[in-house]
């Protein structure tokens, strides 16, 4: 059974947050997104032509968060395409390979990326993926760390393979988007219980969910 | 500088893997599409397009001259479209007769016709393909409907105008080509890496070449994957305005298997291709290259900044299932999806990744016979395809409806369901016409 099925139904949520996933083609972004939302990683995945598209539910202070997540094709060709996806998101995924320098040199395009296509108060993670090839490892952790600080990224280090940091880096980023939303609706309307305006996204119901979510690898 | 490719992508892996314990599901390929039965498939089976359609189809399909056979069916079912339609969309009341996979009882009768009316057709093909002369024209509307696997290789090469029509000429021709591309191995591949661009480019293809076909296990022995790299990264190199894009990596693997198909025995999943001569492999190598190059030349515009070809496209295939399901056309509108959001990869890649890999050497019979119409006709395929569907989709809200059509069920496919998907494509184009702007005063 995937994590992300619970019992109770998938349209049944309080908060709905857009959230893509952006990087360097080959990284693992769509792995990450098959783990977290399925509990699967495959190691022959084809490449991500233009978008595909996840959900998973996750409860934070006993509110449900529905995630919708857009991963995205990482060559440079899709990037007129794939920006498009940036609209309406809260949250992004930045992800990189920390067996390759180069993957982690993209970030700072990415980011522009970002800065010229999406929100700008879209909640941003840096996320270095495959921690499990130790042996191979060319970026380190503490040069992505002050990097984060000096953009005022949050990070993490993830293993799609191994299951590592995947559960935490969606929960830390869908947390941290909830908190703003819920602070931010707070001191729109105190009258107001749920947060109103532009950061809830609506889209309709969606039933049966936990269904596909038993569907095969990527 | 260019290196070797890693060897045996995948048993690097499986070494790799030995021993350890992983949490959740690690798949090695996509199953699903190649064999092995999921639960998926179950369900797959259930909202495939039903056998009985696909055999429908196929009766209705053109068996030798697609314009005449295709009108008389097309005048027979009198509604038309709508008449089509409902043929599609709805299980057959009477099993239609003629296929091997047919249980009835004249199983073996049927069985007699089919196999006089493919002699029948083989017989066309030997005539055609014996004259002096090639008459490409009855070539390809023969094609049009399916080509004998054995022949697939001198058909394709002859479609796409890689090799003349002349007998006389095509050994010269051929070698002539071959020496080309193996010069121009030496002039861009092995200097790769010089520049940032090439390096850049270089490391794209790398990582798509062990990414490609992965449930075909010929594609990652040592010699095809060295192949692979090249003809990506050389057609990258020779058309910069696109350079390689992801996606083109599949394109080319009908190619490949077809050629090796002439130098190989047996199923294509025991396939040694490290078996093969160099000379041999560096033959295939160059007949895909160029023949990849004629079939993108058609459609360089899918590749280009924007990729606006395929955007129109899209808008196309869009503006036809209006026409021809507005029903369904406004509840994917009400559901707010793009056509974009699911179609995009369809178009980019011509439909062979939403197809089991075999499946799709037949989708690449009829596109080669339709030569420059390819692109055009391409509309008419992607509005099939999608319809397919209908009655399932027309009960989906927003999320169901992309998590459908970015998997469709569509693997137990085979060259039965193509072929349906491409006569009732071929129905709409005789309907509605080749030009968009036409469909909207339908």
């Amino acid at each position: 059974m995937a994590p992300g099925a619970s019992h109770k139904p998938d349209d049944d949520y309080d908060y709905l947050f857009k959230v893509v996933l952006i990087g360097d083609s080959g990284v693992g972004k769509s792995n990450l997104l098959s783990r977290f939302t399925r509990n699967e990683f495959c190691l022959e995945s084809k490449s991500t032509i233009g978008v595909e598209f996840a959900t998973r539910s996750i409860q934070v202070d006993g509110k449900t968060i529905k995630a919708q997540i857009w991963d995205t094709a990482g060559q440079e060709r899709y990037r007129a395409i794939t920006s498009a996806y940036y609209r309406g998101a809260v949250g992004a995924l930045l992800v990189y390979d920390i067996t390759k320098q180069v993957t982690f040199e993209n970030v700072e395009r990415w980011l522009k990326e970002l800065r010229d296509h999406a929100d700008a108060n879209i909640v941003i993670m840096l996320v270095g993926n495959k921690s499990d090839l130790r042996h191979l490892r060319s970026v380190h952790t503490e040069d992505a760390q002050a990097y984060c600080e000096k953009e005022h990224l949050s990070f993490i280090e993830t293993s799609a393979l191994e299951s590592t940091n995947v559960e935490s880096a969606f929960k830390r980023i869908l947390t941290e988007i909830y908190h703003i939303v819920s602070k931010k609706a707070l001191a729109a309307d105190d009258n107001a219980p749920t947060p109103q305006g532009g950061t809830r996204i609506e889209i309709k119901d969606t039933p049966a969910e936990s269904e596909k979510k038993k569907s095969g690898c990527c | 500088m260019a290196s070797e490719p890693k060897a045996g992508g995948l048993n690097g892996v499986k070494n790799f893997l030995r021993g350890r314990k992983f949490p959740g599901t690690v798949r090695l390929s996509h199953r699903g599409r190649d064999g092995s039965l999921t639960a998926e498939q179950d369900a797959a089976h259930v909202l495939s397009p039903n056998s009985s359609d696909a055999k429908d189809a196929s009766k209705l399909a053109p068996a030798g001259s697609p314009a005449v056979s295709q009108e008389a069916s097309f005048s027979s079912t009198e509604g038309g479209p709508v008449l089509w339609q409902g043929a599609a969309s709805q299980p057959a009341e009477q099993p239609v007769a003629a296929t091997a996979r047919d249980p009835a009882g004249n199983e073996m009768k049927e069985g007699r016709e089919l196999r006089s009316a493919s002699n029948t057709r083989r017989a066309k093909f030997n005539k055609l393909l014996a004259e002096q002369v090639v008459d490409l024209d009855a070539l390809r509307e023969l094609c049009w409907s399916g080509i004998p696997s054995d022949l697939r290789p001198m058909c394709w090469r002859l479609l796409v105008g890689y090799l003349p029509p002349n007998r006389e000429r095509r050994d010269a021709i051929l070698a002539r080509k071959r020496a080309e591309y193996r010069d121009m191995v030496p002039q861009w591949y092995d200097i790769a890496g010089s520049s940032d661009d090439d390096a850049g480019a270089l490391r794209q293809v790398r990582v798509d070449a062990p990414r490609t076909a992965p449930g075909v296990a010929c594609f990652h022995q040592p010699a095809m994957q060295k192949s692979l790299e090249r003809i990506l990264y050389l057609w990258g190199c020779r058309h910069p305005a696109s350079g390689y894009v992801q996606g083109i990596n599949d394109l080319v693997t009908p190619f490949l298997a077809v050629f090796l198909s002439a130098h190989l025995q047996g199923p294509l999943e025991d396939w040694q291709v490290d078996s093969l001569s160099e000379e041999d492999m560096l033959s295939v190598e160059a007949d895909s290259y160029f023949c990849l190059s004629k079939l993108l030349d058609g459609i360089q515009d899918h590749y280009t900044y924007a990729q606006p070809g395929i955007q129109r496209t899209v808008f196309s295939m869009k503006e036809l299932v209006r026409c021809i399901e507005e029903p369904l056309s406004r509840h994917l509108e009400t559901q707010g999806l793009e056509f974009l959001q699911f179609a995009f990869r369809w178009v980019n890649c011509l439909l062979i990744r939403e197809i089991p890999f075999q499946a799709g050497f037949r989708l690449w019979d009829t596109y080669l016979a339709e030569g420059p119409k390819m692109r055009e006709f391409l509309v008419f395929v992607l509005a099939s395809f999608l319809l397919q569907w209908s009655r399932n989709l027309a009960h989906m809200d927003f999320q169901e409806l992309v998590m459908f059509l970015q998997k469709p069920p569509t693997g137990e496919w085979g060259e039965g369901e193509v072929e349906f998907i491409l006569s009732r494509a071929y129905m709409w184009r005789i309907t509605y016409g080749d030009a968009p702007s036409h469909w909207k005063q339908t």
